[in-house]
């Protein structure tokens, strides 16, 4: 509708040139300065008619074109969203790292981030200007030729010149703006991270293992799952039941995830067992708070933990009392509610054991003691057949215990490099804000003059600047 | 009053205009080429006066048939383009 109107108007523009011409041509003076401007005028107004009837042609080109050249508009808005909320992703990451360092006392340093932060400013200006241009191109280029075509048409060449440009800007930048995801990419490919850190976030807490009367749990290995299943971390703890997760490479995971803990051959359930939300270490929740993020893990099925020796909490049996004297002399007393086997303890190394069971040395058929190894440490389990009723037992193993070692055969998993598959969050950060800047602004400037120029070249081709067609009147 | 229809008086105007003008033009220009004087360049100037007011006639009379060509030829040429190649 507006476009018809448009080109009505165009016409009796190019008509009214045609006229204006003749009348020049007509008039009885013999000064040429003047009577020059009817030959134009006369081919200005053709040409002009011949440009508004050729408008349904124009376009026709112009789609049969982008067609040809497979080009799809949806991609492209696809890429330019899929980038615009990466830069949001990675803003709102360096926010974190940089509340994470200013709670570690490490204020000063994001200052270093701020200017990443801005050039990821200076990215998404870019891209939301380009989006914009794109959008108005992509709805209203055929609006924007019929209009270039009626300034073409205003006689005396007036706005010959930004009509050319107008129509000549439509079609290059409709046919061009689609294809700057490919120009882009040919150049380079960002640091592909995984998904991960959309799903399960990123915290940097500290996590203290301890067992069911708050005693630490050393040398233990906690497993970080995903939901479904899926690992995503894998740390082993000091020798005070600690885990910094909190260096850059390491990280871990702050929703939507559950864990375990390994100690001597057993898999423990935790409390808690499931972070949906991570309140604990939800550092936009409270960036002001100056105390380091620590998650306190409890194991209620770990009565004892010692470096070489795990005593179970006895699943079915209730502990009314228990002592451990120089950590290889256990003292245990047991509430049996039901008669079975129960597994009591593990230890590392080769003691021999002396079990006394009410103050009685203990007949061989009640105790089983199975053996096996765990990560290069050779280990015993002690599983004890009791009958209902309280049973006060007493474990003395001869040597001191050996003190596990997990040096050899175990391989942390880190959350940041492994999983989200990055060597150092800060250099990814760095990276990341290089290559958006460097593609949302550098490349993609460089493609938008590139069509600018194309666009004047096209513009001086429908005779913007001046007559291209050698047409002369006699 | 609506763009389209002032454009359309104005053109009828100038187009009005024009013709007086081509009779002016013939008429001054036979009478420079005629006038009783032995100067060439003055006479030339008079033919040149009536060969512009002829060729604005012919033209001015053309007029509406110039943009029916023009609408014509267009039309004819603008026929389906070919299905693209598939990749």
């Amino acid at each position: 509708m507006f476009n018809d109107w448009v080109l009505l108007v165009a016409f009796n523009l190019a008509v009214l040139s045609y006229y204006l011409g003749i009348l020049i041509y007509a008039l009885p003076i013999p000064w040429y300065g003047i009577k020059r401007w009817g030959p134009l005028l006369i081919i200005d107004g053709i040409f002009s008619a011949i440009l508004i009837f050729s408008f349904n042609i124009l376009i026709q080109a112009v789609n049969y074109i982008f067609s040809i050249l497979n080009l799809s508009w949806n991609d492209f808005i696809a890429w330019t969203n899929a980038v615009i909320s990466s830069i949001f992703s990675l803003m709102f990451f360096i926010q974190l790292v940089g509340n994470i360092l200013t709670r570690l006392s490490l204020g000063f340093i994001p200052n270093f981030f701020r200017p990443l932060y801005s050039l990821l400013s200076y990215s998404l200006t870019s891209l939301l200007l380009i989006q914009l241009i794109a959008m108005i191109i992509r709805l209203h280029y055929t609006k924007l030729i019929a209009l270039g075509i009626a300034l073409f048409a205003v006689p005396f060449r007036i706005a010959r010149t930004a009509g050319a440009i107008l129509i000549s800007f439509s079609i290059v930048f409709y046919l061009g703006l689609p294809l700057l995801p490919l120009f882009v990419q040919s150049f380079s490919q960002p640091q592909e991270i995984s998904t991960a850190i959309y799903t399960y976030g990123v915290s940097f807490p500290r996590y203290v293992i301890e067992g069911h009367n708050g005693s630490m749990v050393p040398y233990s290995i906690l497993y970080l799952y995903s939901i479904n299943g899926s690992l995503l971390a894998k740390y082993i703890a000091n020798s005070n039941g600690t885990i910094y997760a909190s260096f850059p490479y390491k990280g871990s995971p702050s929703n939507y995830y559950k864990m375990k803990v390994e100690y001597l051959g057993y898999l423990f359930d935790t409390i808690p067992h499931t972070f949906i939300n991570n309140f604990t270490c939800n550092l936009m929740k409270s960036p002001t708070n100056n105390t380091s993020c620590t998650i306190n893990i409890h194991v209620p099925g770990i009565l004892y933990a010692s470096p070489c020796l795990v005593l179970l909490n006895v699943w079915n049996a209730s502990v009314k009392d228990f002592k451990v004297l120089k950590s290889n002399e256990i003292f245990l007393l047991l509430n049996v509610s039901k008669k079975g086997v129960y597994e009591i303890m593990s230890w590392s190394g080769n003691s021999n054991i002396e079990i006394l069971l009410n103050n009685s040395i203990i007949s061989y058929g009640r105790i089983t003691i199975d053996s096996t190894e765990w990560y290069g440490n050779e280990l015993h389990y002690l599983k004890i057949k009791l009958d209902k009723g309280l049973w006060n037992i007493s474990v003395l193993l001869d040597d001191s215990c050996r003190q596990v070692s997990l040096d050899k055969d175990i391989v942390e998993v880190y959350y940041i490099r492994d999983i989200m598959n990055t060597s150092n969050i800060l250099e990814f950060v760095e990276y990341s804000s290089s290559y958006y800047f460097f593609s949302s602004i550098i490349l993609s400037s460089s493609y938008l003059v590139l069509l600018t120029v194309i666009s004047y070249g096209v513009a001086l081709l429908l005779g913007g600047r001046y007559p291209r067609i050698p047409l002369r009147m006699f | 009053m609506d763009i389209i229809e002032l454009i359309r008086s104005l053109t009828i105007q100038v187009s009005a205009i024009a013709w007086v003008l081509f009779f002016l033009s013939w008429i001054i220009g036979w009478a420079i080429r005629g006038s009783p004087i032995p100067f060439i360049r003055v006479k030339r100037a008079g033919q040149d006066i009536i060969e512009d007011s002829v060729i604005a006639a012919f033209w001015l009379a053309m007029g509406s048939t110039v943009f029916a060509i023009i609408s014509y030829l267009v039309s004819m040429i603008s026929m389906p383009f070919p299905e693209p190649p598939m990749p």
